[in-house]
């Protein structure tokens, strides 16, 4: 009796937790392919807006789909059209045509040479606007900022990282033949918009770098004949020297994260050994003191380490070291010479240039040197910079010959999206977001 | 002792006089092996008019077998070719001409040997443009060798059936404009496609990147047996009495499983034998194929994350329904975004219904999807 009454109660209990229990399934093959997203012209709100409204939305189509993460949708398949910024969407149309992401935008002229543009961001398949609108408000010569900033926001919202859009670079511009080639300083966009030069030509200038807040480039010059550290700021494109100390040599230098304090190689005699250069005080530190060459320092983000390049072994190899000096640890062991390492902004990865076989390469590894991989590969790569979200690695690739010529190309750090991003260029430094 | 001069007359006359003899009736002692036998036919002597008519005659109507006809020679091949071209009428003889075809097996054209063994074939490529779901069918990224006749030290997969079988791999190289006897055409041979690590631009120049690229999909899991899950529960109660909770824990997997198997009455109508493995494998591939995590953070492929919903009777999924359970690694924002990408792929292909049995749905009302992105190699 007790065993029936037993073997319903069961029963009862099995029936119950059967009709609970949910159908359970394991997703672990996901998809990557380019997001599509639509991005229609946006809503002309004033008179004399029409072609800002059409440029920003093709800026912003352009950036997005330069990434890499997002496909752009043409025009010419848009079902519905947006015609005014508040008009409900017709999520139907887009999802026929398979946009996961749509941007609507509008623009208004004010009659000071302002434009104010705003954007929102939606989610098709949700039927549901991703984040709020957004307004700004800038010069109307600043518009493709504004357009960087509306796709920064956009990859930001749906990649969960910060975007990279609305950032410079700084670099050597290269005109003229191999044998007597100008190079002076150079500034743009990050995708080659809006050129400027530094300096002038007069002199060779080498491996400019941006300080933290993008105000100021640290560069090598050979003005005097040597090479050395000049600090320019950017705004005013004033610059000055670096401690003079007559007899030595000193070169890549690269800012610390606060932004007051400059690692460099000094050579003095036939040794090379990295340096710490206070710029408010002036005080220098020697932070290795190895016969060996040791160069291309590079800040962690948080400053409390350095990585570093270095032949103490006996070929060209990478060391990490604490920002103050002392004991360095090699990283890199695989075949061939590492060098120019540079910290990743996220701090999870290092980049650096390797040749092995004949062949340069730009990779990256962790920070204690595990997990190498090689995303480039050709006759000469070399100087990669970190995009300020670290998902992409900008380089310079120079081709083979007497007519060889340098180019700036970017990759994503998965490897893919190697685009060449500006001819006749080298050692880029790529700056923070701007402000 | 003296000999006689004729002494070696006498010895050689003496000697060939038995030799002779021997020849003479040395057969009668020995046995003949040489046995002939002669055939003995009957034939027939004709006239020259008889003969002249008979060759007049058809070859077919003599009495000398059939020689094959012409035609009949070159149809005969024909059914072999004709599966190559599935749209060709197969009864109809084909004109010597269409028949043309049917040396390429044995001489295969110089330009495709060439280009052939960089990349050879995958017997069972996946559609790359295509349905990703489609990839899934694959059932593990793990090469596992398969059953061949041939035992060897490394496992090597069926090649192209186009390609000859060799030693190592070998590109077939066409015949020099001016034959050298040094350069010979060589039949093309390959070994199996395999891969060691990302094929990123420092290994393959950029133009021959994927445009898009999908991992292998894991073997769609056996069904949970009903019996064990209810089974947890009692086993990790303590059992201070062992009897009772052992009859409580064998009852109630006796009768959960009893349940699973069998019909029973439910609010949906239908049956309530459990959900198949390739009707769960289907309903896998139905929502992964929309799951795209390409416009992703980093942060965000190193979550995984859980999402429930509800289903309406024809299968589509109920939107408002659809929420989060639970979630391992990432920050807020990560899982946030990754929550997203999942939650798009489960409205996106869900929209016109999913592939499921619609008189189980008493099974498949409530749905608990993991989304698992961390072992795609990606970063």
């Amino acid at each position: 009796m007790m065993k029936m009454l037993l073997t319903c109660l069961a029963f009862v209990m099995a029936v119950s937790a059967v009709q609970a229990e949910p159908l359970r399934i394991e997703l672990d093959s996901p998809n990557i392919e380019p997001l599509p997203f639509a991005a229609p012209a946006f809503i002309a709100e004033s008179a004399g807006a029409d072609q800002y409204a059409r440029d920003l939305a093709a800026v912003v189509s352009s950036d997005l789909q330069g990434s890499g993460l997002f496909r752009a949708i043409s025009q010419d398949a848009f079902i519905s059209q947006i015609t005014s910024f508040d008009s409900p969407v017709q999520y139907a149309d887009w999802k026929a045509i398979n946009a996961q992401a749509l941007i609507t935008g509008a623009v208004t002229t004010t009659g000071d040479g302002q434009i104010v543009v705003k954007f929102r961001l939606f989610d098709v398949f949700s039927e549901d606007q991703m984040g709020e609108g957004l307004q700004f408000v800038g010069s109307t010569n600043g518009w493709r900022r504004m357009a960087h900033k509306v796709a920064d926001a956009v990859y930001s919202r749906i990649t969960g990282e910060g975007g990279y859009f609305d950032s410079r670079v700084v670099y050597v511009s290269e005109t003229g033949p191999k044998n007597a080639r100008l190079k002076r300083l150079g500034i743009m966009d990050y995708d080659g918009a809006n050129q400027q030069f530094l300096t002038d030509a007069q002199a060779i200038v080498l491996a400019p770098r941006f300080s933290p807040n993008g105000d100021r480039v640290i560069y090598t010059s050979y003005e005097s004949g040597f090479p050395k550290i000049y600090v320019l700021d950017v705004a005013s494109v004033g610059r000055r020297v670096l401690q003079d100390q007559p007899g030595t040599m000193s070169f890549a230098p690269r800012f610390a994260p606060n932004g007051q304090d400059v690692v460099f190689s000094l050579t003095t005699g036939s040794n090379t050994d990295i340096y710490k250069l206070n710029l408010d005080s002036g005080q220098r530190t020697q932070l290795t003191t190895s016969p060996a060459i040791e160069t291309a320092p590079s800040y962690s983000p948080d400053g409390t380490q350095i990585v570093f390049e270095s032949d103490r072994s006996g070929t060209q190899q990478l060391y990490v070291m604490s920002a103050g000096g002392g004991e360095a640890t090699r990283i890199s062991f695989g075949q061939g010479r590492y060098g120019t390492p540079v910290w990743s902004p996220r701090g999870d990865l290092i980049a650096f240039t390797k040749q092995n076989r004949g062949r340069f390469h730009i990779g990256v590894m962790r920070t204690d040197g595990s997990g190498e991989r090689l995303l480039t590969a050709s006759f000469l790569d070399e100087g990669p910079t970190w995009s300020p979200n670290g998902r992409v690695i900008m380089f310079t690739r120079e081709t083979a010959g007497s007519g060889g010529s340098s180019t700036l190309y970017s990759v994503d750090i998965s490897g893919r999206n190697l685009k060449a991003v500006q001819a006749q260029a080298s050692d880029p430094s790529w700056s923070p977001l701007l402000k | 002792m003296r000999i006689s001069p004729n002494t070696g007359t006498y010895v050689s006359g003496a000697g060939h006089a038995a030799f002779i003899l021997y020849l003479i009736v040395g057969g009668l002692f020995v046995a003949r092996d040489t046995d002939f036998e002669v055939k003995v036919s009957n034939v027939s002597i004709i006239s020259g008019e008889e003969f002249a008519s008979m060759q007049a005659q058809s070859p077919g109507e003599g009495e000398l077998p059939p020689a094959p006809e012409v035609p009949a020679d070159v149809d005969q091949p024909a059914p072999a070719v004709e599966p190559e071209t599935p749209s060709a009428p197969p009864p109809t003889p084909r004109p010597v001409e269409e028949v043309a075809p049917e040396p390429e097996p044995v001489i295969p054209e110089p330009a495709e040997a060439v280009e052939a063994p960089v990349v050879p074939e995958q017997p069972e490529a996946p559609d790359v443009d295509g349905d990703p779901g489609d990839t899934l069918i694959v059932p593990d990224a793990v090469p596992v060798p398969r059953p061949a006749e041939r035992i060897a030290e490394e496992v090597v997969e069926q090649p192209d059936p186009e390609v000859a079988v060799g030693e190592t791999d070998q590109a077939a190289t066409a015949p020099a404009a001016e034959p050298t006897p040094v350069e010979e055409a060589q039949e093309e041979t390959a070994r199996e496609e395999a891969t060691t690590e990302i094929v990123t631009e420092a290994d393959e120049p950029s133009t021959s990147a994927p445009t898009k690229s999908t991992r292998p999909g894991r073997k769609p899991k056996p069904p949970a047996r009903p019996a064990p899950q209810v089974a947890e529960t009692p086993t990790e109660t303590p059992s201070e009495a062992p009897s009772l909770a052992d009859s409580i824990a064998n009852a109630v997997a006796e009768a959960n499983t009893s349940t699973a198997v069998a019909d029973n009455a439910n609010p949906g109508g239908g049956t309530s034998s459990p959900i198949t493995r390739s009707e769960k494998g289907a309903f896998i591939l139905g929502i992964q194929k929309c799951w795209n995590v390409g416009a992703l953070g980093t942060d965000a492929l190193a979550v995984s994350v859980v999402v429930g919903f509800q289903m309406e009777q024809n299968a589509k999924p109920i939107v408002g329904s659809i929420r989060m359970i639970s979630s391992t690694g990432g920050s807020g924002v990560a899982v946030e975004k990754a929550y997203e990408a999942a939650r798009r792929a489960i409205i996106r292909c869900g929209a016109s219904g999913y592939n499921l049995p619609l008189d189980k749905y008493d099974q498949w009302r409530e749905v608990e999807v993991s989304f698992n992105a961390t072992k795609k190699e990606i970063r």
